[in-house]
């Protein structure tokens, strides 16, 4: 670093980064911290007068919070387990070379990239559909009834559409952890008499570990904030079947144009968002030189 | 009048004086080599010198002008990189010219200058090739051009050939040599290999911890070492450094050991004897047949082996008593810090 | 047992003949089961695809018809609507204009922590991390308040300023760990050969970084492009995404097929090949770097 271009450099390129993230983080958190603490309805704004934590009160007693809380959990765990298993198993699938392997990687990928609306209305009325959706069909095929996901399954069918969207992405990074696997290690292992499921057990499984955490902790904090399909399918239904909280504080905000409580559960899901990423972050920081 | 000069130079990384106070003198057309063992500070007084780093404290100057606080855009000198630091989007005659092209020197000069370099070091047919192309050796040649065409008032060497292999690194060296000798141009090289330094230097600065030990050509640091650092630094294999009192037979024939003190003696004073005969006894405890020489490692009771080197084939045996016998008058006389007390009288082999 | 090689050429004939004889059964297993299984999942996608070209009473009809004569005149229809080139526009204004707007905050930031590290760089990246840990659904109240007050709600700008924040993190993150990868010498090297700050800009870093940075932006594009949580809260007509536009179509009535894998289709094709070509980008910017 040359004296004649002191810190100043450095400091000026970095400053509309770190300025524009700040705003963005500071601001909103502190008028969420305000909106929650007054009453505010967005049809009649000006009666603003200060309620302490009503709002959170009102929030919490809401017969809906229990059940969007444990929508949310049902749905974030359905979705990590199946990823997590189904991602391991389709990276152990397509590990070893086979012909048009290339090929399958790059077709595997793609439901990661479809746009979550066009995820959500796909599954609905293309696969889901008790009349002439594709599950449908293949019940008739079996002599079976077909069933109404949408209306007899509405957490299900969500959970369905936000795992398939996830797989791949799970997948990749499986794929790309192994592929750093030490290939050496694996044929000591062979040498040693290791049949497969040992090798899986004692080789793949440690080596994947860090992976799996990651995976785990990025979709939690990507799961949290489920919400174009839940709009685009079930709109919450029916009842409050498929609410997560996300969708919930949505509701008060943008149907019930309640902002306070709103503000107030947003601020529960920042607080429960925060205490992921702490451990997330903590694991990505070691990563970083 | 000195080319380049180092006034009580200081260096700081946080908390830690990388560079303790260095003065040093260089004159115009010398080959300065800057060696020592690894985090001595030998590459760190480098990119001082070529503006890479600050200096904390002192002052550099090149050619009568103080260029301590210039930025190494400006100050003429150019660096061989380790790692060669080419340009890899680049071809080979754009990484050569790059310096010129940014000065906005005319093209022809430019063209005529690249072309030169090119067929000292034999890139004229990589001319248009990238970096990518280029095996180890080749790219080496390519960073030597990239300074040489840039024509600067020093020239800057950080461990080229570290990343060759052993075969290409004494060519290269003979090369490098033969460069210097053809261009006469001020070079300061620096390197972890003695024997690099011996070879290619017209004086040797060797560094420890921060501080220059010893400045001086090659021959005068390995007959006259100024402390017992450089003495076993200098020479393969080590020079044999025994504290007096574990050989207190060698008090009749070294005399004037200061108490508590070193006695010195390079592998090829040292003889290897029938048993019985000379100043100490020991028994063989390895033998190294190269072919032009032999060196054996006797055992004599002290902390490590003695060395000693003979011109002729081996003649003992693992296991064997033997006798050594020093020649006395090439002894080095170290008191109890390190420090030369006597340098040896005969330098002669 | 002293036998030297003797008679090389006698036993490599049966050994190839034997090799050959023994075929690689769990690998062929594996391969079809690969293939089988990726078909499965992308098999909604085909689905789509295959409607897509199909007419409206041919997408209803029940048992499914697999064979049927294709006809784009869903595509020449939702091209027609005109909103639906509205909503495409905006989708293309906005996701570009975030990406760009992204990359011009996030490089100089990048450079600046890649080549100028001080201790705090590492606990500025990791706090910039953490902007973008927080659901969206935290800062929805404010946003919305914010944007209805300066008169940004359902606009193409308000969009391309929340997505920009958005993704900066990630952006940053990702050119950092690129420039990061340029090994230093090189511009010191530059350095040495009379390159100013600009100069060392100019002539080694774009050059060298012109790949992190396309990877960047393409990963950046993606993401804005299927960005629906703000595209569907704070558009209305104007301002809408094709995300939006897409979720429109699920009301009750109108609900037509053909048409809709069409206009989903079209909406989802481009970014699912950016996708196929940006698969390692994504990785790495989706787990900020944690599995490379």
């Amino acid at each position: 670093m040359q004296r004649s271009a002191p810190r100043l450099l450095p400091r000026l390129l970095l400053a509309p980064a770190v300025t524009t993230l700040f705003l963005w983080m500071i601001v909103p958190l502190v008028m969420t911290i305000y909106f929650s603490l007054i009453r505010y309805n967005l049809m009649q704004p000006g009666a603003n007068e200060f309620i302490g934590l009503a709002n959170f009160e009102f929030f919490l007693t809401d017969p809906s919070f229990i059940t969007s809380v444990i929508n949310s959990l049902q749905l974030i765990g359905s979705v990590i387990i199946i990823t997590v298993i189904g991602g391991i198993a389709l990276a152990l699938l397509v590990n070893d070379p086979f012909p048009g392997r290339g090929f399958v990687r790059m077709l595997l990928i793609s439901p990661f990239f479809v746009m979550p609306t066009v995820n959500a209305l796909m599954w609905k009325h293309m696969m889901m559909n008790p009349i002439y959706g594709v599950f449908a069909q293949v019940a008739h095929f079996f002599g079976a009834e077909p069933i109404d996901f949408m209306a007899d399954w509405p957490l299900v069918s969500i959970i369905v559409m936000v795992a398939w969207q996830w797989l791949p992405f799970a997948c990749l990074i499986f794929i790309t952890a192994l592929a750093s696997m030490n290939r050496e290690q694996l044929e000591a292992a062979r040498m040693d008499g290791a049949n497969y499921f040992q090798q899986f057990r004692f080789m793949y499984l440690p080596h994947l570990a860090r992976s799996i955490a990651v995976v785990i902790m990025i979709e939690m904090i990507f799961l949290i904030s489920v919400f174009a399909e839940i709009f685009t399918t079930t709109g919450g239904g029916p009842g409050d079947a498929s609410t997560n909280l996300a969708f919930l504080i949505f509701k008060q905000a943008l149907l019930n144009f309640d902002a306070g409580v709103a503000s107030a559960g947003a601020l529960l899901a920042v607080v429960l968002a925060n205490i992921v990423a702490v451990f997330l972050i903590r694991m990505i920081g070691k990563n970083l030189d | 009048m000195a080319f380049l000069q180092l006034r009580n130079v200081e260096k700081f990384f946080g908390s830690n004086r990388a560079i303790k106070g260095v003065d040093l003198t260089i004159e115009k057309g010398e080959f300065i080599v800057f060696v020592g063992p690894s985090g001595c500070g030998k590459s760190t007084l480098l990119r001082l010198i070529a503006g890479l780093e600050t200096i904390d404290s002192g002052s550099l100057y090149l050619d009568g002008r103080d260029i301590t606080d210039l930025p190494s855009s400006k100050r003429d000198l150019a660096m061989v990189f380790q790692s060669y630091a080419l340009y890899p989007h680049m071809s080979v005659a754009d990484n050569m010219s790059f310096a010129l092209r940014l000065a906005k020197a005319d093209p022809k000069v430019i063209e005529e200058k690249v072309q030169h370099a090119a067929k000292i070091l034999n890139l004229v047919p990589y001319l248009s090739r990238t970096p990518r192309e280029l095996s180890g050796g080749q790219r080496q040649r390519v960073a030597i051009g990239r300074a040489i065409v840039r024509s600067p008032k020093v020239f800057l060497f950080d461990e080229p050939l570290s990343n060759l292999d052993a075969a290409l690194r004494g060519q290269t060296r003979v090369e490098i040599a033969k460069l210097h000798r053809d261009l006469g141009a001020t070079t300061i090289y620096v390197t972890h290999d003695q024997v690099e330094a011996m070879t290619l230097a017209d004086r040797v600065v060797v560094l420890r911890d921060g501080l220059i030990e010893q400045v001086g050509t090659p021959l005068e640091l390995y007959d006259k070492p100024a402390n017992q650092f450089v003495a076993q630094f200098i020479g393969t294999p080590q020079m044999n450094v025994v504290p007096i009192a574990d050989l207190p037979q060698l008090q009749a024939a070294v005399k004037g050991v200061p108490s508590g003190g070193f006695v010195g003696l390079r592998p090829e004073n040292i003889s290897v004897k029938p048993a019985g005969v000379g100043q100490v006894q020991g028994t063989v405890e390895l033998v190294e047949a190269l072919g032009a020489e032999t060196l054996i490692y006797v055992n004599a009771g002290t902390k490590t082996p003695l060395v000693a080197r003979q011109s002729t084939r081996p003649s003992v045996r693992v296991g064997e008593p033997v006798g050594i016998e020093i020649d006395a008058a090439a002894a080095h006389l170290f008191d109890a810090q390190g420090r030369v007390a006597r340098a040896a009288a005969a330098a002669a082999h | 047992m002293s036998r030297t090689i003797e008679s090389p050429t006698a036993v490599p004939q049966t050994a190839t003949a034997r090799r050959k004889q023994a075929f690689d059964w769990v690998g062929a297993v594996r391969a079809v089961a690969a293939w089988v299984v990726t078909l499965l999942i992308i098999f909604p996608i085909l689905f789509l695809a295959m409607t897509a070209f199909k007419t409206e009473l041919q997408a209803i009809e029940v048992p499914t018809h697999w064979f049927f004569t294709p006809t784009l005149d869903n595509f020449r229809e939702v091209q027609e609507r005109s909103d639906y080139l509205l909503y495409a526009k905006n989708s293309l204004i906005t996701s570009i204009g975030s990406t760009l707007l992204g990359l011009a905050i996030a490089a100089p930031a990048a450079y600046s922590m890649a080549f100028f590290r001080s201790k705090r760089t590492r606990d500025i990246l990791m706090w910039m991390l953490s902007t973008k840990m927080m659901p969206a659904v935290g800062a929805l109240v404010p946003v919305y308040a914010l944007a209805q007050r300066s008169g940004l709600l359902d606009t193409t700008t308000g969009l391309i300023i929340i997505f920009t924040l958005s993704n900066l993190p990630i952006m940053v993150w990702m050119l950092y760990s690129y420039f990061k990868d340029i090994p230093n010498e090189i511009l010191e090297a530059a350095r040495m050969d009379g390159a100013g700050v600009w100069g060392e800009f100019r002539y080694v870093l774009l050059p060298l970084g012109m790949g992190g940075l396309a990877s960047t932006g393409l990963l950046c594009l993606v993401l804005a492009w299927n960005e629906a949580f703000w595209a569907l809260n704070l558009t209305a007509a104007n301002a809408g995404t094709l995300a939006a536009l897409i979720a429109s179509y699920s009301s009750p009535e109108g609900l037509f097929w053909a048409k809709l894998s069409a206009a989903s289709l079209l909406a989802i094709a481009p970014i699912v090949v950016f996708g196929w070509f940006s698969q390692k980008q994504l990785v790495q910017g989706m787990t900020f770097g944690a599995v490379k």
